[in-house]
């Protein structure tokens, strides 16, 4: 260690107190006490601070200052209010995780509400609509009450069922298909980019009280199914369980 | 106020607020508020020279933010004190408290061991002269 850095270094030391005990300090000590000119500077600075040391040493505490740190105790244990007592980062974690909890418990709530005999079949025709090209489908443009006679003269289908609210609607194209050997027919309405569903309640197992919708997601599908009798319909688009619920208003205006 | 600080570390702390503020009753308040403040934080740390860091953190904030330190103390060394610039005082009265051994004060400073000689050495000379000025060559005399 040079002379120049040892100078700087052994201002780090102070006789008496911790801090030797870093290499840098200790050798800076080392070669001042051997270096002729930083000699008489160490002794300066170690005959000062011991007399600094211990003028500091006759200070005191204060003999009420710990009572009164205890009587402070109330104060201090006092609960942080508002703004301050959640931004403490414990706070924060718990705050967080509560949300995260609330919020996946009421997706779960909603889900487990909107949960219903058949949901897993009506599911698997929902995601139908992700394997198609549009091809499959044949044009067909009419109202899409109009479809009534054309999916029985055509399939002999005779469980097309559109609920009150979407008869006017104007299709694109329709199909019969087979869901587990079951006949659900299927038409493409330009408006919203929705898809229509019609099939009996019975072939999928589904059990719905009559003429109440339920509302459910599949991926970027929702999806709101509707019994009357013994038929159902389903309507399904790219959205939010919101946005359906919007549509489902309009209907009723 | 349960806090995991000796008594005697606890009195090192007062010397340090006192050589920060050059007032007892600032001091103390000064070391009270910074107890109060850190006292959540303390049982976060790991150790012992943590909790002290802290604590010497939260009074040179709160000494900071004060008024600018008393001279009128009657004690000279407290006098001297407050002559000096803030960072030589908060090094100097770090080193001399001997709260933490120089290089983890040097780290709860924020600065390099090499700067916070550099500022001990300026700080010492000052205190020095600061001192003599007032026709003290030994402060301890003084106290």
């Amino acid at each position: 260690m040079k002379s120049e850095e040892a100078a700087v270094y052994m201002q780090c030391h102070c006789a008496g107190l911790p801090g030797t005990e870093d290499p840098r300090i200790a050798k800076a000590v080392r070669v001042a006490q051997k270096d002729p000119g930083l000699k008489p500077a160490l002794a300066r600075q170690m005959e000062m601070d011991g007399r600094n040391l211990g003028a500091l040493e006759q200070v005191m505490l204060p003999p009420a200052f710990p009572a009164r740190l205890a009587a402070g105790h109330a104060a201090a244990a006092r609960p942080l209010a508002g703004k301050a007592f959640f931004l403490q980062p414990v706070v924060l974690a718990i705050v967080i995780g509560a949300i995260v909890l609330l919020g996946w418990g009421a997706v779960s709530l909603w889900n487990r509400a909107q949960d219903f005999p058949g949901k897993d079949n009506l599911m698997q025709m929902v995601e139908v609509n992700d394997e198609m090209t549009g091809m499959e489908m044949e044009p067909k443009k009419d109202s899409a009450a109009a479809l009534d006679d054309w999916f029985f003269d055509k399939y002999g289908f005779e469980d097309y069922y559109l609920a009150p609210g979407f008869e006017n609607y104007q299709t694109a194209g329709a199909r019969l298909f087979k869901q587990a050997g079951q006949a659900v027919a299927q038409v493409a309405i330009p408006d919203h980019n929705m898809v229509f569903f019609s099939f009996k309640a019975e072939d999928f197992g589904v059990t719905l009280p009559n003429d109440q919708w339920r509302t459910f997601r599949d991926g970027d599908w929702v999806a709101a199914v509707v019994q009357h009798d013994d038929e159902c319909f389903m309507v399904t688009f790219r959205g939010s369980a919101s946005d359906m619920d919007s549509l489902l208003q309009g209907l009723k205006k | 106020m349960d806090l995991p600080i000796s008594t005697e570390d606890l009195t090192r702390l007062y010397r340090f607020a006192l050589l920060l503020t050059g007032e007892e009753g600032v001091a103390q308040q000064v070391l009270y508020d910074a107890c109060v403040d850190a006292a959540a934080r303390l049982g976060t740390y790991r150790n012992e020279d943590q909790q002290v860091a802290c604590l010497m953190g939260a009074i040179r904030q709160k000494a900071k933010t004060g008024t600018a330190p008393a001279a009128g103390d009657g004690r000279a060394l407290i006098r001297a004190f407050a002559t000096l610039p803030e960072e030589e005082r908060v090094v100097l009265a770090g080193l001399y408290t001997g709260l933490l051994p120089a290089r983890l004060l040097a780290e709860a400073l924020k600065i390099s061991l090499e700067d916070m000689g550099r500022a001990l050495k300026s700080g010492r000379e000052r205190l020095e002269r600061a001192g003599l000025q007032m026709g003290e060559p030994t402060l301890e005399q003084a106290l």
